[in-house]
């Protein structure tokens, strides 16, 4: 019934003659005039804006999130942060949907200025219309509303200022704006797609890869350093981890030596972060262990928490420290050396075409694949389903490597029902392993009863879940190994032969 | 949705004063509000700037609540919609002589707008008939302003006798004194006995004063033009009264 309509006029003098041309139709009465200096945020991996959405927050504490065209104002708000620590839930929700946990960063400031009209009749000078003018950097975006019994009004004003030829605006005026001020997302990705052609020799393809999985690995470190959120040594780890898995699966390629170098190399600086990526598994996940476990353990639980908070404060000043030290430094720079001299001595296979190698590689693993399944049923040990899993992993990385040399429906389709499985046998392993951790950590500290009547609840309630896990296996892999899946795995790497 | 009526036998005690003051501070609270306006002389309606359409549509005013839908204007503030008053509401006691159920036909056609407002706002003409019948078994508050002098007293005595005689419910009508005088006696002592032996009396008082006759002028609520004056102050302290009867009712 409310009726409403925005332009964008870009020329200020524009905007002047249009009021100018309402005041002949109506009173034009300032109510407001608001100026204020929005500052606009956004995670390292700019999830707002590729999300469509956009976060600020002014000088009197007020927030302004905007998704698509609409925006919502949240007053009293806190220093922005994380998405949990805001006041008002709707907006904690809104922004946890979107950023998770990540930490806000500041990315740009501007300044806005607000004023507010109510156009009113002649005759009883009653207010008909409400018109907001908000000037940016970039241009005027009007706001027009009507008010109920003035439809004819709205439409008065409605046509007196489409008369001027506004245009309708493709994003909201603050996104235009950020834009106006060069402001756009960063490339970062955390699992970034590396595109080769597919007729270069192999082991070339893979330093190329590498190279760029390497960048993932600097940028990450000063979030880590400066402890911005966890995110940052996760996908630092990530980082690393991916490059080994490349070297690993691609050794015949690239060299077994060299491949082993970069091995031991990145796994020597993932390693001194193992712990304090433990650590904050466990306390995003304090909720969730909350959850698992009935109220009496509740206190055993928390102080086993604060332990790890504890803990978790000093391990992270100690890889600070790694990072800042020189020690590190000059691994990081034979890592960069060697790196641009890679491959430094490919095997005759590394000059083979990298789209060729990998579809023989990911056929091979599917069939590993398929071969190890047929010996699983209901029975047989954890070890050999672990196994598995190992193999699931592996060609998953080759998917995610080498998907932008396939089609890119077929890779999806293979990708979606890969991880299906890989859910499940994840979870399986996830449950002992915490398990496992949480059982050494109690033979490994001395801890009060409660701590250890929580662990070994929480130990009972993990096992449970394992076994739900495990008992869905058979099914589950019955799934991947279906004749649709293997037609599709089959398709993917011939049709690929045949291209060349 | 709570229906609050402003009734008084007598006219120019400033019933139209309160109806629009109270409707403007209800939605000031955050109260979808809407304000109608029975008595067809539209001093309310004129006091808010709007202006009736020109059909006269007075005889469809108790058919549907779509009817009424048709006729709501915005006030110039936020929660506030009025229903202006049209020379055709003078007839509303022939239309509802004619009509069966007469006593419920308001509150039959106001129910169906509680989806859109919180409260609705009677502003009535003052009379005793089948019109102010209606309005009272519609309201869960009527709020009734008396000037505190002997002759008030005596108007007020008979609309309670009206309510009994009608077996209408006497202890949904809460009486307040209006355009009170400190300084006259007469003023005073009906306050003090008036006080004593109606136990709905509440508590706040709106001064006689020049800054609520000038509303006419403005044309707006007192708050808007004199915040800071006793009279501008004294309408928020009513409503703050009214809010809790019907919070607690």
């Amino acid at each position: 019934m409310i009726k409403q309509s925005s332009w964008l006029i870009q020329d200020a003098d524009k905007s002047d003659q249009i009021l100018e041309q309402l005041t002949r139709q109506f009173l034009l009465e300032p109510t407001e005039q608001e100026h204020n200096t929005l500052t606009f945020y956004d995670d390292f991996e700019w999830r707002l804006w590729r999300g469509n959405a956009l976060f600020a927050c002014d000088l009197q504490n007020q927030a302004v999130l905007i998704q698509g065209e609409d925006s919502a104002v949240y007053p009293d708000e806190v220093t922005p942060a994380f998405a949990n620590d805001f006041n008002n839930p709707e907006l904690k929700n809104a922004l946890y949907e979107l950023i998770d946990i990540r930490r806000l960063l500041p990315i740009a400031e501007v300044e806005t200025n607000i004023r507010h009209f109510a156009l009113r009749n002649f005759e009883d000078e009653k207010k008909v219309c409400k018109l907001v003018i908000t000037r940016s950097g970039y241009a005027d975006t009007w706001q027009l509303t009507s008010m109920r019994g003035y439809d004819k009004d709205y439409r008065q004003a409605l046509s007196c200022i489409l008369e001027a030829e506004p245009e309708t605006p493709p994003h909201h005026l603050y996104r235009l704006s950020l834009q106006s001020l060069g402001i756009k997302p960063s490339k970062y990705r955390s699992k970034p797609k590396v595109k080769v052609a597919p007729e270069l020799p192999a082991a070339e393809a893979v330093a190329k890869m590498a190279q760029k999985m390497w960048k993932n690995v600097r940028i990450n470190e000063q979030g880590i350093i400066q402890d911005l959120d966890s995110e940052f040594l996760h996908q630092y780890r990530v980082a690393l981890r991916r490059m080994r898995a490349l070297f690993a699966q691609m050794k015949n390629f690239v060299g077994v030596d060299e491949s082993q170098w970069f091995k031991d190399a990145l796994g020597d600086l993932a390693r001194s972060t193992n712990r304090l990526r433990d650590l904050d598994v466990y306390l995003e996940d304090r909720d969730y262990y909350l959850d698992l476990l009935p109220e009496n353990f509740h206190g055993g639980l928390n102080e086993l928490f604060d332990h790890f908070a504890k803990e978790r404060r000093t391990e992270q000043r100690r890889v600070a420290t790694t990072l800042n030290s020189q020690v590190y430094q000059n691994k990081v720079q034979a890592l960069e050396e060697t790196l641009s001299g890679c491959p430094g001595n490919p095997t005759e296979k590394g000059q083979l075409g990298i789209q060729e190698v990998a579809a023989k590689r990911i056929l091979k693993r599917y069939k590993q694949i398929a071969k190890e399944a047929a010996k699983i049923h209901d029975q047989t040990p954890d070890e050999e389903v672990h196994e598995i899993r190992l193999d699931c992993k592996k060609l998953r990385y080759l998917l995610e490597f080498f998907g932008p040399l396939f089609d890119k429906e077929q890779t999806k389709t293979v990708v979606r029902a890969l991880k299906r499985l890989q859910d499940n046998l994840g979870r399986f392993n996830d449950y002992s392993v915490q398990r496992e951790s949480l059982e050494l950590y109690l033979e490994s500290h001395k801890v009060s009863e409660e701590i250890q009547a929580a662990v070994n609840a929480l130990a009972g309630v993990l096992f449970v879940k394992q076994q739900k896990e495990r008992d869905q296996v058979c099914d589950q892999l019955a799934a991947f190994l279906a004749d649709d899946v293997q037609q599709l795995v089959k398709q993917l790497t011939t049709t690929t032969g045949s291209a060349e | 949705m709570k229906i609050i009526a402003c009734y008084s036998i007598k006219g120019g005690v400033g019933k139209t004063a309160t109806s629009v003051n109270l409707a403007y501070w209800a939605a000031q609270s955050g109260l979808r509000t809407l304000l109608i306006d029975l008595d067809s002389q539209g001093a309310s309606s004129f006091y808010f700037r709007v202006r009736s359409s020109k059909k006269n549509w007075g005889k469809r005013f108790f058919n549907t609540y779509e009817e009424l839908l048709k006729q709501i204007k915005a006030s110039d503030y936020d929660n506030l919609d009025i229903i202006p008053a049209h020379e055709s509401f003078r007839h509303f006691d022939p239309l509802l002589s004619d009509l069966k159920k007469r006593q419920r036909r308001l509150k039959q056609v106001l129910k169906g707008l509680k989806e859109e407002y919180d409260l609705i706002i009677l502003d009535c003409p003052p009379t005793l008939s089948y019109l102010s019948e209606a309005v009272f078994k519609a309201s869960s508050m009527i709020v009734v302003p008396v000037i505190p002098t002997t002759l008030s007293e005596r108007t007020y005595e008979q609309l309670l006798d009206f309510f009994r005689d009608k077996d209408l419910p006497v202890g949904s009508v809460y009486p307040f004194f209006s355009m009170v005088q400190r300084s006259k006696h007469l003023h005073k002592n009906t306050i003090e006995r008036m006080t004593t032996r109606y136990k709905n009396m509440l508590d706040s008082q709106i001064p006689f004063s020049s800054d609520i006759e000038k509303m006419g002028e403005h044309r707006s609520p007192v708050a808007c033009f004199a915040p800071r004056t006793p009279g501008g102050k004294a309408y928020e302290g009513l409503w703050d009264e009214i809010g809790q009867v019907i919070d607690n009712g």
